[in-house]
Parts: structure tokens; sequence; C-alpha cells
């Protein structure tokens, strides 16, 4: 009876297997061929960036890489075994000798596999801890790898209801799935130069599992010229490779289609732009990973499957030559343009076009060297001059005078005073109150003055006036409709929004009168930077018409805005402007400039926290502006121009702009002499 | 002594060997194999068709262990070596000494289940021992024989299971290894017990209608056991009902397995594919395919064809068996291989089944087939102890009144 039930299973089991081989057959053929293909990924190349006249700023170059088989890393048993039989081959042993001379040889592989981490830190010239994070990249890139295959093979098992035990099983097969990427080198160190390279390779013996491969590293050729805007690489944090993962693309079970993947994900070890352009266009610059489709029956390969796609070069409006050029300037301690008085000083510049607002210059000093500032990282941190800040947009310092054209400007539009209106200057705002609002420039006061004269001599109480007239609310949105107070949107994600007090604020009315006087000569609680002050005043040249400052040419740039002013008033501004500099009581008439010039001048009082010997003092000064609009009549390039705690601003900002004229007109910018 | 032993030697060769032996002292063990079991195995018409069954499937086994992983082959070769010198010597020792120690064999395994409790977990259950050496102990495979030689050795003295208080003993031999295994959990392999131990009493005599009973009450029970399972079990069940066309999440999660044995299968075709077998079983892509789904390997290799040529094997096999347990003299020996092939015979069915969707995936290996040492040695046991009862089984015990029972 026993045998007829077997018997009956097994015919049960014979019919259905008749249904699957015979009668099926084709069907799961199809099925096991859509599992003959496997992915890899191929390298993309990061694009590059260029300056105005396409010279690089930054390139990938080719360069040796030391890279590590992942099997030596992890000391694996099976490598090591390998390995010295390969060793050992050489040696034509006979197979008694082989057996004895192989422990020895694994023991020797294995003391060398310990010793490697020391190695490569000392002939590479690393620390080793650089070394040992590497290696652990490398381990948190193939788990990254593992958990993703073995979601597709084993995730079923785990629910909610697994108990811990269970699951740290379970999780526990994906350390044992075997991935492609494990019989791999992986780099460890990446550019480590000719020689090292050189070493590597002619001791490769020493060194079981170490290989050196040819790879690209980013340099930048002008080392600190433009550092700020053209900005750093740094390695991918945790969150960023948890937030854009690298997925290859997989085959989806039983179908010959596959998942997209993610190719423009990260994985840990990656490098990603960590400031300035590297960083704001990083997904343009950044590319895709190509996938490699290989089958594995017969080996065939299809290299394009997936292209890689190169990153897209990014060309900016800047000329990197002028910017270098005006930097050695600066950095020359005997043309005294920031070497004065005893020290250096700091200061930022900005040209900007007027004609598309195209950002042609913009530096900071001190800058710091692209190529090595991860090596100085900690000292630049370090530094009190704080050379990793962008002081031409990172960086926010009260505007003084120099805000008094925009000012006028809405003023007279809002007819608070018309280009006659009078107003006699004396030493103070308010004679009974001598201690408050004052003009120390001019202790016995310079009589009745009109808005050409005030802007000239750049009379406080001129504009105290205006700022009084218009009132904190008025005041507050004639800055913001130059741009003031919020980022210009060049795109860097470094740029500051600069200070602006809020007008709906529940101040009392006498501290909102004191604010709205303070800010009518740029004091009091506003702070600028010197992009926005440049773009505010090519907004004014181009009769209120407001855009953004354009870097990086690819950019979608939005169009203009019309600020709300009479132009029929400007010519009274742009005429203040000229007699700044070529007026007999000019406040910047002594800089002699090759070109007529119109600009305004500003001496913001600061102070500063300086820390010495641990004891932290106030520092009081000046902050010296100049923003010069060239040539004269009809302006081509605002530049702007502060010197932190530097003085009087046609002083110290003055000879700046100068000399930035003189670079500009020998590189053809600037016509060499004013038109007849 | 001598004399009488040569008459017994296979090739007549004997003489000669014997007289060169170390024999003055008395046997060795080669000698005891030599000159007294290889007669008599020789001499056993279904013993040739049990070996040359089981040889052919261990050698399908060794072919598809091949493509499976390197290095799987070798060692699976050993575990067969291993396993025929267990089987040889095994046979010295008749089967009704070995009954004796049958319960402390029993005692012994039991000891061993509650052993492994405490062991560290593998995939998630506690049912190896892992010995240093590359070497995993099953224990309950062990008990699966255990159990068999301790309910035969029960059943052996009743003339008839007629009474439902003579069913304890035998119920409480199934339902402590049962359910030590059960906690391990290994589902597959408990589920083993209740129906072998059916087979045995059904072939011991015991009253149908108690039997219809029992099992009434176990059915009645066992849907309320449904929330009891792990998820993934649960899963398996329900993978058995999914129809239509499934998602590509159910074809990367719950239906993966089921649907790569069915695709190693299915691409078999009529004549397979040849040694190398399909290219997800190369590199891979079939989980435990040298274990639980070592059929849909031999469904890749050998196509249509060499699956049914396994089945024909199995069933060879187990119509030899039954051929056997008819001719068995003695009841403990017509239940000893009732109840060791009909638990071989399960499995096959249950694994077999389980590689073609036919039944939910559960953990059972197939016999002399599946890779691992435990299981191979589980096998060889069974086999020996099968063998042993064929040779020595026909021949009346002296002083026994029983008369040969009627074909199982």
């Amino acid at each position: 009876m026993l045998v007829v039930l077997a018997a009956l299973a097994m015919a049960v089991i014979g019919a259905r297997l008749a249904a699957l081989e015979i009668f099926q057959h084709q069907h799961w053929r199809d099925e096991a061929r859509s599992f003959t293909y496997r992915h890899y990924m191929i390298p993309t190349r990061r694009g590059e960036i260029m300056d105005r006249d396409g010279r690089l700023l930054a390139v990938e170059t080719p360069c040796y890489n030391l890279a590590i088989e992942y099997q030596a890393m992890n000391h694996d048993a099976l490598w090591i075994t390998a390995m010295a039989i390969r060793h050992l081959e050489h040696l034509k042993l006979s197979r008694a000798q082989m057996l004895v001379r192989l422990p020895v040889e694994k023991r020797k592989i294995n003391s060398e596999l310990d010793r490697m981490p020391e190695s490569i830190a000392d002939h590479c010239g690393v620390p080793l801890g650089q070394v040992l994070h590497s290696f652990d990249n490398i381990r948190s890139r193939m788990q990254l790898l593992r958990e993703d295959v073995w979601t597709v093979r084993y995730s079923h098992v785990v629910h909610s209801g697994t108990s811990p035990d269970d699951l740290d099983e379970q999780m526990g097969l994906a350390n044992s799935i075997d991935l492609a990427e494990a019989h791999e080198a992986h780099t460890v160190i990446p550019d480590i130069g000719f020689v090292a390279a050189a070493y590597f390779k002619k001791h490769a013996r020493r060194y079981p599992g170490l290989v050196v491969q040819a790879g690209t590293h980013r340099i930048y050729p002008y080392n600190d010229v433009g550092a700020h805007l053209i900005g750093y690489m740094r390695q991918v944090t945790a969150r960023v490779v948890e937030q854009h993962p690298f997925v290859l693309p997989r085959l989806i079970p039983g179908s010959l289609r596959d998942t997209r993947g993610h190719l423009r994900g990260y994985l840990p070890g990656d490098t990603m732009g960590a400031t300035g352009v590297e960083q704001a266009a990083e997904k343009l610059l950044r590319g895709a990973r190509g996938v490699r489709l290989v089958n594995l029956e017969g080996h065939q390969v299809k290299e394009d499957y997936r292209k890689p796609v190169p990153g897209q070069n990014i060309r900016l409006t800047l000329d990197i030559n002028l910017q270098r050029a005006l930097r050695e300037k600066l950095e020359d301690p005997t043309t005294h343009l920031l070497y004065f008085n005893g020290q250096t000083h700091n200061a930022a510049v900005v040209v900007l076009s007027v004609a598309h607002n195209r950002v042609l210059l913009m530096l900071s000093e001190p800058g710091y060297n692209i190529n090595t500032v991860h090596k100085n990282y900690s000292l630049l941190l370090k530094d009190p001059n704080l050379p990793l800040m962008d002081r031409a947009m990172s960086s926010a310092f009260p505007p003084g005078s120099i805000v008094k054209p925009l000012e006028a400007s809405v003023a007279m539009t809002l007819e608070v005073i018309t280009p006659h209106t009078i107003i006699n200057c004396g030493p103070e705002l308010f004679p009974n109150h001598p201690n408050v609002f004052r003009d120390d420039s001019y202790p016995y006061g310079r009589g009745p003055t009109d808005v050409v004269t005030g802007l000239e001599e750049s009379c406080d109480v001129f504009f105290y006036n205006v700022g009084m007239r218009l009132g904190l609310t008025r005041l507050v949105a004639a800055y913001r409709s130059y741009g003031l107070g919020a980022p210009t949107g060049i795109g860097l994600a470094e740029e500051t929004s600069g200070y602006l007090p809020p007008t709906d604020h529940g101040l009392s009315k006498i501290k909102r009168l004191d604010d709205a006087i303070m800010m009518g000569i740029g004091q009091g609680p506003m702070a600028v930077t010197p992009l926005q002050m440049a773009n505010g005043y090519t907004a004014l040249l181009r009769g209120g018409l407001w855009m953004r400052p354009q870097l990086m040419e690819q950019f979608h740039r939005p169009p203009a805005r019309k600020i709300p002013i009479n132009t029929s008033y400007l010519k009274y501004i742009y005429k203040g402007m000229y007699l700044v500099v070529h007026g007999p009581l000019g406040t910047a008439n002594m800089d002699n400039f090759t070109l007529p010039v119109e600009g305004k001048t500003g001496t913001a009082q600061t102070a500063e926290l300086v820390r010495s010997n641990g004891k932290t003092t106030v520092v009081k000064g000046d902050d010296g502006w100049f923003i010069g609009c060239v040539p004269a009549d009809h302006p081509k390039y605002v530049i702007a121009a502060v010197v932190e705690m530097g003085g009087y601003g046609g002083q110290v900002a003055g000879p700046i702009v100068k000399q930035c004229i003189e670079l500009m007109q020998t590189r053809g910018y600037l016509p060499e002499a004013a038109n007849p | 002594m001598t004399d009488q032993r040569d008459e017994y030697s296979p090739f007549g060769i004997s003489r000669f060997a014997g007289g060169n032996s170390r024999s003055s002292g008395g046997s060795t063990l080669w000698e005891t194999i030599w000159h007294r079991v290889m007669p008599e195995l020789v001499a056993t018409r279904l013993a040739w068709l049990m070996l040359l069954a089981v040889a052919l499937l261990c050698t399908a086994s060794l072919m598809a262990v091949r493509i499976c992983g390197r290095g799987l082959m070798v060692r699976q070769e050993i575990h067969i070596l291993v396993g025929a010198a267990i089987l040889l010597l095994l046979l010295t020792v008749n089967y009704r000494k070995l009954g004796y120690v049958a319960y402390s064999f029993f005692i012994f395994t039991t000891l061993l289940l509650i052993a492994v409790r405490f062991g560290r977990a593998i995939k998630g259950s506690h049912r190896w021992f892992i010995i240093p050496g590359g070497i995993d102990l099953q224990p309950s495979e062990l008990a699966k024989i255990s159990f068999v030689m301790s309910v035969a050795w029960c059943l052996r003295m009743h003339k008839d299971m007629r009474q439902l208080n003579k069913l304890i003993l035998p119920f409480i031999f199934a339902i402590i290894p049962m359910g030590l295994i059960l906690i391990e959990p290994d589902l597959g392999t408990a589920l083993l017990f209740p129906v072998v131990l059916y087979a045995m009493l059904i072939a011991a005599g015991a009253k149908f209608r108690h039997l219809l009973a029992i099992a009434l009450i176990a059915m009645a029970v066992a849907p309320g056991c449904y929330p009891l399972l792990k998820p993934y079990q649960k899963q398996r069940i329900v993978a058995l009902f999914v129809h239509g066309k499934p998602t590509h999440r159910q074809l990367s999660g719950e239906l993966y397995q089921k649907r790569q044995s069915e695709i190693a299968e299915g691409s078999g075709g009529l004549t397979g594919q040849g040694l190398e077998g399909t290219v997800e079983i190369r590199h891979g892509l079939l989980p435990e395919a040298s274990n639980d789904f070592i059929f849909a390997v031999v469904g890749s290799q050998w196509g249509f064809t060499g699956a049914i040529g396994i089945v024909v094997l199995y069933l060879i096999f187990f119509a030899s068996c039954m051929e056997t347990a008819g001719e068995a003299a003695d009841s403990f020996g017509r239940l000893l291989v009732v109840g060791l092939s009909c638990m071989l015979i399960l499995q096959a069915v249950i694994n077999i089944a389980m590689t073609t969707g036919i039944i939910p995936v559960v953990g059972i290996t197939l016999p002399f087939m599946s890779y691992g040492g435990s299981a191979m040695l589980a096998d060889m046991l069974a086999m020996s102890l099968i063998l042993n009862v064929a040779m020595r089984g026909r021949r009346m015990v002296p002083g026994s009144r029983e008369r040969p029972a009627a074909r199982g």
C-alpha cells in the first residue's frame, strides 16, 4: 500500500516535471538568460572650470593612485595562500619543498600586510590616520554594495516581527555575499606622485596587494588666485551618501529589463565640491558614472551600455590674469596698497561690468592656495585674518557714506528732497545736542548745501536730514530695492545677505528715528558686502535696472527688475559722484586717476574684537570704501574696494581702485586716455 | 571456525587471504567484513538493487554539487566514502543486537538536541553544532534514526497495537524530538515524525479508527498554529497561492527562491543543458543550491530525463525496501525497514515537490543527494540498517515463533 502511495506522489511530481521542463521550457530558458548579464561601473570625468578666455582654473590631470586589493586589506586567507604560491612558483621548487616553504611564505606575507598601513604612510608622506580612514572608507563602500545585493536576495526573510537575534543572523548573510568588487583593487591614496609610484612599482614583491593605478586628480593651476570663487573639493560625508547613494542598475529577476539605478549618486570615498563654484556647480561638473554590461556566458562585454556622462565644463566671467595681476600688486608691500601703518590690511575688490553685470574680478585678501588647502587646513582655520573667508561676498561691513547716492536717488523720487533743496550743514544735526549725530570732518560747519555738494563733500548732516525725512520704513525699503540685505544671487552658497533691520519691529518712535538718521549715512544697524554695493551701483548707473551679478556663464539668470526711481534726477547724482573725484573739495580728489572716474568714498566707523594672549579687546577703527565707476560719463565698469580697518576711504581704497583701473587699461578693458 | 568462514568468501580466494592474515588470535575487523559481511551482502538479491540505486543517486549528487561551489565535490566525496565505511562497519553487528541500544541512542540524540539550543545560531536557527575543522553536525538527522529504532523496538513485542493505551509510548517517542526540532526551528524535519510514526503504526497493525481519531484532532488544531509560524514560514505558504503575474517586489522578495528553482529546472528542457547547468546556478543566484535545492540543479543538468530518472531510482529503492520488510521474519526488523524507508522516501517526495513548486519551501534535504556530512551520515546509517535487515532478517531467530508478516 505504501509503495502505491509513494508511486502516486511520484506520479504527481512527474506530471509537474513534465509541465516545467517540456511544456514551459521556452519560457523558463528565457528567464534564465536574464541572469547572464552583470553590470560594472565605469568612472567618469569631472568637468573643468575656465575663466572668460578659456584659461583652465580647475582641471583633471592624470596621476598615479595607490590602490590595494580588497582581499589583501582584509587578510583573506585564500588570497594569501594564492599569493604565496605565486611567489614560490618562480623558484621552481619540488612539491615537498613547496609544502615546507608555503607556511613560511604565508607568514611573511601576513606580516607584510600587518605593516602595510605604516609603510604606505611612510612612502606617500601622509599621516597614518589618513591611510586607516581610507581603509574604513573602502570597507563601508563594499558594505553599501553588499547591502544593496542583500536587499535583492534576502530581504524577504526579515520583517517587523523578526527577533533581533534572527536579524543579526540575516544581516550577517550580507557580509558573506561575494561581490565582483571584492576582487578588485581600491584606491587608498590618490595622486601619490611619480617618486612614490616608481618606488611601489619597483618593490611590488615587497608589498603584496598594493597596485599603482592610473587615475585622475584635480589640480588648480592658478593656486591661490580666485581661490574663494573656485573653491575646493572634499570627501563626501556619510550623510550625503545616505541621501544620494550611488546605485548600479540591476536586472529585474525574471525579465530582460533592469532597474534605473542612480548613476549620479555618491559612494563613500568619492569627492564633491565643498566651496565656491566647485560646490555651486556640483551637479553640472560631476557627470554620471557609466555602466559596462558583461555577459557572463562567453564574456561578451557591452562597453557602451550606459555611457559615462562627463561633467560639463563651467566657464566663468572672471579674468583670472587681471585678478592675478591685481593680487600681486596688493601683496607687494612696496606698493603700500595694503601695507601701511606698519601692518598688512585685509581687503576685498569687486569689478562688475555695467552692461551685463558680469563679475570681471572678485578677490579677497588674504587668500589661500587651493592645492594645499587640505594640508594646511588647521593652520588656515587658526589664522586670525580668516583667509578662508571670502570678504567680497561672505563678510558684511558697515557701508558708511557709499550708500548716499542710492539713498539720494530714492529720496528725490519720493520728493523728500529736490535737486535744489538747500540744507544748512553745521557740525552737528541738532545744535541743541552737540554730542549726537556729529560731522567731525567739518568742525565749523560748511554752510548751505544741495544734494550735489552733499555728495561731493560727503556731508553727513545733509544725509542725516534725508534719512530723518524718509523715515525707517522707506529708507530700508530703498536699500532693499537696490538689493542690500539679501543675497545678490550670484549662485554661490557662501554668499551672505548682509543685514538690514526689520521695519515692522515694535521699536519706539525715538529709536526708529535714531536708526533712520544713522542709516542715512550708512551707519547704524546695517551691513553690506562689497558685491552687494557694486551691484547696487551698476543698477544706479543703468537708471534703476537691477540685475543679478553673473559669475557662471551657464547659469540661467532671471530678467532684470526695475527699481522705482525717477531717472530724470539721476544726472544730479552722477554729477555729485563726478565731483567726488574731480571737484575741488571732493573726498577722493587726491587719487589722481588716469581716467575720469565717478565714485563715492566711504569711511565707516567700526570695531572688531581682537583676541591676543587670551585677552579679548575691542579695537575701534574705520573700514575704508571706494566705489569707482569708469570711465565717467558712460561708465563700463564699477569697481568696489574695501580695506578692513584701513582708515579714510579716499586714501586707502582709492589707490586700490586706481591700481585696478591701470591694470584694466593695460589689458584693454578701458581706454588708455579719456575720450577727447 | 576458519573453515566455516571460507565457504562464505565471495570470490573463492578467501582461503588464501585467511591463511595469510594475522588470524592466530581471532578475526580482525577487516576479516569480519570481508569474510562474513560481504558474502552475505552479495548473496542478498535486494541489496544489489538498493546499492545500485544509491550508488547512482550519489553519483548524480557529485555531478550536481560540482557546479555549486569550489571544493564542494571533493568534500562530498569524502562524506560519501566515510558514510560507506560506517555503513560497512555497522553491518558487522546484527541489527537485533543494535535494538538493545535503541533507547540509549534515543536518549543520547535527545540530549544532543537539547544541547544544540545553546549553540550559536546559523541562518537564524539552532540546528548545527560547529565543530572546528569545517564539520557541522546536525543532531536532528541522528534523531530521526534513533526515533525509528526506538519505536520499532518498542512495538516489536506487541502482537498488535489494537489498544489505544498501547499507542502512548510510540507517540511520546515522536513528540519529544519533534518538539525539540520545532523550536530550533526546523518545521520541515519536525513534520516527518508524525507521518513516519503513522506508517510504522499501520505496519504494526494499530486500529485504523484510533489513528484516524488522533489525526483528526491534530488536523483540527493545526490551523490554530498558523499565528505561531515565523514570518518567513507564513510567506512561503502565501507564496504557494500566488497566481497570475507576480510583481517585481514579490519576485525579488518572497518568491525569489521558488522562482529561481523553477527557472533552473525549467531551463533544463527535455535533455538538459549538460553538466554545466544553467547560468544562475554557476553564479550563485539559487540560494542553497547544493543543499535543499540540489534537485533543481539536477533538473537543469539532465533535464526531464534525468529528473524522472532520479524519481524512478527513489521508487526502485523504496520498492525494494518494502520487499525487504515483507521478507523480514521478525517485527523489529520489519518495522525498522518500514520506518526508515518511509522516512527516506517521504523526504525525497517533499523535497522534490518543494523544488518543483508544488508545496511551500521547507528545509528538508534530499536523501543521498544533498550536500552535507550529517545528512549523508544519517542516510548511510539508515541504509546500513535496512541492508542489515535484508541480509539477516529472513532467517528465523532461534526460539522465536514469529512468522513472516504480510508485505507492508
